[in-house]
């Protein structure tokens, strides 16, 4: 039972990151690779996070230019600041994966750039700092607009899984700003 | 648990290596006669069609020729894109190009929100020309902080398929009014060349889908393919910070010198490696002159060159104010022996050789430079002298302030 829940997160995580494997193949000029993100999240209690708003903060890399099933990876740090905790602070590694560029034209007039909504599905590890303990989650971000070169994503929900019973609460990023740098 | 996350660290680490692309590199793989590779740019042996503009409104009128005339497509890149009368004049003929099915597409560099004038985004939006800006300086993007310095500071001109116009003209009235209505002394060159236009074209696309999420496709704006046996220049495109190429390009241009140089560089600030170049040519007996404007509009732009002046004479350059009442020299060029000639929109300072994208054409010969030889000798001609005397009393702080600010923020 407990191998093949172990095997299905890691599927979770090769589906997620598959398309990247055939970046290579498709020979586009891809103007940006990697970025950095933060944002500002929270956790409910049953996680076992001690209780405090968090920042996150972290480099992330997208291998492609497409607009369907564009996958990302990410890696950076979660750690709370108001009530500031170092059993708190978590390694985050996870993928992301933007399910759709949807041309948000209406956008175009206040941000003065053309823009798109595209949601994502993710998932992420997010490790304690000793390396002793782990925790798994999925992340849905239907609030999720994308410019050239960054994303910002609204509300986007996590749910964090393990074996059994299969949720141990839920998690919530307020507002998170990816930039491409390079 | 180790095991696993060995694994899965293993397999991103895989994943970022096979996602890998290679970048193109700009340089031709052309040689002919060994010249090809003698600058670090782009050799483009099928130029034809050369033809320079010296003031706003020659410029002016062509482009408006050019658009009217437009069957395909217009993309224009512009440093600054300005939301003032002569703006308006070349978004409105832009839109009614567009009315008749030419696509027309903007890049222009943020930079444009923080000059005196309005930034015309907005209006080219209103008038629904799609455009783009580079590198935006917005709050959202505050953690990028750091690249906000680098600037897109080309200015050109991508027509049909086959005409290329690059200088040092913005889309503004300080550009494209007439010198005599404070317009700009500065310099477009128009040209016609397949290998140019399609290095422009891809460079323009990928800046373009960097920053817009409505993406170009290069099989959507055909290059009609000049024939071979034109003559022959170097594209030098500073696209990126990884390849500074104009410095070096001034520097080998000077390595060429045998008898003197002209810079019309108005915002010259030199380094400590130009000078020493200066110096060493000056003691070989080879002419180093440096034309300034005399008027400007913005007091940062008179007094932060001012600060290095003493400096430059005492490498024993020659300074030389370009007199003109009414229009500032922006023109930007360095002609060596009467014979090699770069043109287009590179300061010799800090900021183009290293902080900004820039575009300039490389060429030899005194037929294909004839009329920058003329124009030069026309300045020339309204210059006078700056002495060691009034360089001298250039040296106080309000100069060196203006100087510093001018090193990083152009």
């Amino acid at each position: 039972m407990k191998m093949r829940f172990q095997l299905s997160k890691m599927m979770i995580v090769i589906i997620l990151l598959f398309p990247a494997v055939k970046s290579g193949a498709l020979g586009t000029e891809k103007p940006w690779w990697i970025g950095i993100y933060a944002g500002t999240c929270g956790f409910s209690e049953n996680t076992g996070l001690p209780e405090a708003e968090y920042l996150s903060a972290g480099i992330f890399v997208e291998p492609l230019s497409v607009h369907v099933f564009n996958p990302a990876l990410k890696c950076g740090v979660i750690f709370p600041i108001a009530h500031c905790r170092k059993e708190g602070v978590l390694f985050q590694f996870g993928g992301e994966l933007t399910l759709i560029d949807i041309p948000a034209s209406g956008l175009r007039d206040r941000f003065y750039a053309a823009m798109c909504i595209s949601p994502a599905v993710g998932a992420d590890y997010l490790v304690s700092t000793d390396f002793q303990s782990a925790l798994f989650d999925v992340s849905i971000s239907p609030l999720r607009f994308r410019a050239g070169d960054g994303v910002l994503t609204l509300c986007s929900l996590h749910v964090f899984i393990i074996e059994s019973p299969g949720f141990e609460g839920w998690g919530l990023v307020l507002f998170e700003a990816a930039l491409f740098l390079f | 648990m180790s095991k696993k996350r060995v694994s899965v660290m293993c397999l991103l680490v895989s994943l970022l290596f096979l996602s890998g692309s290679c970048t193109s590199s700009q340089h031709s793989p052309e040689d002919p006669a060994g010249g090809a590779s003698a600058f670090p740019g782009v050799y483009c042996p099928d130029v034809s069609g050369l033809h320079f503009y010296f003031t706003g409104d020659s410029f002016l009128d062509k482009a408006e020729e050019l658009i009217r005339d437009a069957r395909q497509y217009i993309l224009i890149d512009s440093f600054l894109v300005l939301d003032d009368e002569r703006g308006k004049e070349v978004i409105d003929l832009l839109k009614a190009k567009m009315e008749e099915n030419v696509g027309v597409y903007v890049i222009t560099d943020s930079s444009s929100a923080y000059v005196q004038a309005r930034s015309a985004v907005p209006y080219l939006i209103e008038q629904g020309i799609p455009v783009t800006e580079y590198n935006p300086i917005r709050g959202s993007r505050a953690a990028r902080l750091p690249l906000f310095l680098y600037r897109d500071h080309r200015k050109f001109w991508l027509i049909d398929g086959k005409t290329v116009i690059l200088g040092g003209q913005n889309i503004a009235c300080h550009s494209l009014n007439s010198p005599e209505e404070f317009g700009h002394t500065d310099s477009m060159v128009e040209f016609r060349s397949t290998v140019a236009f399609r290095t422009l074209l891809r460079c323009y696309i990928r800046e373009w889908n960097a920053y817009s999420m409505d993406k170009l496709r290069q099989q959507d704006f055909p290059v009609q393919t000049q024939p071979r046996g034109g003559t022959p220049l170097w594209l030098i495109l500073q696209d990126c910070f990884q390849d500074p190429v104009i410095g070096e390009v001034f520097y080998r241009l000077m390595d060429k010198a045998e008898k003197e140089v002209w810079l019309v560089q108005s915002y010259t600030l030199p380094n400590r490696e130009m000078l020493t170049r200066i110096r060493e040519l000056s003691a070989k007996g080879i002419s180093v002159n440096i034309l300034y404007s005399s008027y400007n509009a913005y007091e940062r732009f008179h007094y932060g060159p001012c600060y290095r002046m003493i400096d430059l004479i005492e490498a024993g350059a020659n300074l030389w104010e370009y007199e003109n009442p009414t229009s500032h020299l922006h023109y930007k060029a360095m002609i060596v022996d009467e014979s090699w000639f770069t043109i287009g929109s590179a300061n010799l300072n800090f900021r183009s050789c290293y902080l900004s994208k820039e575009l300039n054409i490389l060429f030899k010969g005194k037929k294909m430079g004839g009329a920058v030889l003329d124009h030069l000798e026309t300045m020339k001609a309204h210059s006078r002298r700056i002495t060691e005397k009034q360089a001298l009393e250039y040296r106080g702080a309000k100069y060196l302030l203006y100087y510093l600010l001018l090193y990083l923020g152009g």
